[in-house]
């Protein structure tokens, strides 16, 4: 799982590539982990290049959303691939999870949400 | 009319003779890359194609230099050094394009695969896809490569488009030939729930990627996850899984407002050597009923992207299969309550006969305990006691009684036969009036033929009748019960039951002198 990370109006935008299982469900926890941390943390995961979500995946992304709401952090998913998209619907995890359409409107929603 | 060149007509024998192999679906679309990669005389193609909202794109074909090759090398955001050395590895392209208004013009674009001309493929005025060839030089694509792609672009799109809805075909055809085997291989089974859970992991594992998989029933009593049904899960899966609602596996509780089913214990799959797993709550009106999963421990995902809708499927099936069999054991139970009723609405026909149904039932599972059966016999033994002579509803006092009294254990086995019960209550009250030495009815049942239930069924009602006052008789004593117990050891009844009555009996533990009891009316 490749990842690349930049600022954009206060939001940290992490772009992930490839496929998210077992394997990589404990880098996905650090990468998240290290960032969500604080309110005035907003964190981004841009999923437009991730082809595959298994369900340690989505379980690292509901305990993420659970950290920040915990801690009056930011954080979302964007632009989810219709496959991902669908794992999130047949799991129910949509209805948790804030997912916006496209990175800018991520970016725009996460960098106006109230601290 | 526009005459074609002599390149674009062999462009178009090229891309029909791509068409006339009989390749594979990937294998097509690779070769209709290659063509248009060699009429550009570039290096590298990339050819995407559109969903079907045409929102997306995604990256189907790759035609490039080997990742080694240095002349690929080009800083970029996902490009990075290996540890150790200064090698690069070369940079991958996007694998999904997010539609933009002008994606459908053929031009020249910066790419994290360096600088590429792009041109649409469209069918009827609708894009299906683009192919990225490259790289250029600075500044526009020579001209050569935009009148040569731009010649080849209409029969690729034919072409592609052909390919794809094909490929789309044969999908339908295996995902319906697959919820046909599943609806054939399921018939007759609706009510089975491990057999049917069974065939649909069967089924799942055959159309999809997945090496192994789950079932596991959320029960309602308990609140716990059963595992039901598995394949190929890592030996002593049932023992080594936790699947506790408050720190195992699997966690509702975050998402309960919703059904939604969440993954907590990632490390608890990676030490069951799990690689990759896809769990789907099954939930009915939002509540949890169970859950689907399908698992893989080598390379890879379960379940593609194309087999999420059969996962959707199979899921689907379970649902219904446990919300049909939560449907009829709720039928049963009240059913049998109102059997239940029906036996004690005879035992208020007569004053001899006050609460005989449940005093058989009570007894019986005295004996039954006494004798080492299971919680599981002694619930069915209950059930059996509460209504063995239930087939006596409907029997008057005329002449046909006497023939409808032999037949009463049979008509009583009849009524619950079809119940989800333990087979042990209907062959409990089919035989209570048999014999051990075959002399009784109304089979003429003899010894072991008899099941025990059926047996000990037998000796509590013999123990309860003649302790009762009757218009035939006076109650017996339990010295004379013990002797008739002697005496009828081996004869009527199984030796094996009177021996563990006898003790009972003597220090009078089976409550058969005590005051009879009162329902709460009567209280």
């Amino acid at each position: 799982m490749e990842h690349t990370t930049e600022q954009v109006d206060g939001v940290t935008v992490i772009t992930l590539q490839g496929s998210i299982d077992v394997s990589q469900a404990i880098e996905l926890r650090e990468l998240l982990g290290d960032r969500i941390s604080g309110a005035a943390a907003r964190v981004l995961l841009d999923l437009t290049n991730v082809r595959l979500i298994d369900s340690s995946g989505i379980g690292i992304l509901v305990t993420a959303h659970r950290r920040a709401a915990d801690a009056s952090a930011g954080f979302a998913l964007a632009n989810p691939s219709e496959a991902v998209g669908k794992v999130l619907t047949m799991t129910r995890t949509d209805r948790l999870l804030n997912v916006y359409d496209s990175v800018a409107e991520g970016v725009a929603g996460l960098s106006g949400a109230a601290p | 009319m526009r005459r074609r060149s002599p390149e674009a007509t062999d462009s178009w024998r090229a891309v029909l003779a791509v068409l006339g192999r009989d390749d594979g679906y990937e294998s097509r679309l690779q070769a209709l890359l290659g063509l248009a990669v060699e009429a550009a005389g570039l290096p590298d193609g990339y050819l995407y194609l559109a969903e079907e909202d045409a929102r997306r794109l995604h990256l189907e074909a790759t035609r490039a230099r080997p990742a080694g090759d240095p002349s690929r090398a080009a800083p970029g955001p996902m490009a990075q050094t290996v540890e150790g050395g200064a090698e690069w590895i070369a940079p991958t392209p996007p694998l999904e394009i997010v539609r933009a208004d002008d994606i459908a013009e053929a031009r020249t674009l910066t790419t994290s695969v360096g600088r590429l001309y792009s041109q649409p493929l469209t069918r009827e005025g609708t894009l299906i896809g683009l192919v990225q060839v490259g790289p250029v030089p600075t500044g526009d694509a020579p001209a050569r490569v935009r009148q040569t792609l731009g010649e080849l672009a209409f029969p690729l799109g034919v072409a592609v488009d052909r390919a794809r809805s094909e490929h789309m075909l044969r999908q339908q055809l295996a995902a319906a030939s697959a919820r046909e085997e599943m609806g054939k291989r399921l018939a007759g089974s609706a009510l089975d729930a491990t057999r049917f859970l069974d065939l649909l992991l069967d089924l799942a594992l055959k159309a999809t990627r997945a090496e192994g998989g789950f079932v596991a029933v959320l029960e309602p009593e308990s609140g716990r996850l059963e595992l039901r049904a598995d394949r190929n899960m890592p030996e002593d899966f049932d023992q080594r899984v936790d699947l506790s609602p408050e720190d195992g596996l699997f966690d509702w509780s975050i998402g309960a407002e919703v059904g939604a089913l969440i993954m907590r214990d990632f490390e608890q799959a990676q030490a069951l050597g799990i690689r990759s797993i896809l769990a789907v709550p099954l939930l009915e009106g939002g509540q949890p009923l169970g859950i689907f999963a399908l698992a893989s421990f080598t390379e890879g995902q379960p379940v593609g992207a194309e087999g999420l809708d059969l996962l959707e499927t199979y899921a689907t099936q379970a649902t219904l299969m446990l919300h049909d069999r939560r449907l009829f054991e709720s039928f049963s139970e009240r059913y049998l309550d109102t059997v239940r009723g029906l036996a004690r609405s005879l035992d208020a026909r007569r004053p001899y006969l006050r609460h005989h149904h449940d005093r058989v039932a009570a007894l019986a599972v005295t004996v039954g305990r006494a004798m080492g059966l299971a919680e599981a016999d002694l619930r069915g033994l209950r059930t059996a006691g509460e209504i063995h002579d239930v087939g006596m509803a409907g029997v008057g006092d005329d002449e046909t009684a006497f023939e409808a009294n032999l037949e009463h254990p049979v008509v009583g086995a009849t009524m619950v036969e079809h119940l989800p019960l333990d087979p042990g209550v209907a062959g409990a009250i089919a035989t209570h009036h048999e014999w051990y030495d075959g002399w009784g009815f109304p089979a003429g049942l003899r010894g072991e033929a008899i099941p025990l239930p059926g047996s000990v069924l037998a000796l509590a009602e013999f123990l309860i009748e003649m302790a009762t006052d009757s218009p035939l008789r006076e109650a017996w004593d339990a010295e004379r019960l013990l002797d008739e117990l002697a005496q009828r050891r081996g004869s009527q009844f199984d030796p094996a039951v009177v021996d563990v009555t006898v003790p009972l009996l003597t220090d009078d533990e089976l409550g058969l002198f005590l005051e009879q009891p009162t329902t709460p009316e009567e209280a």
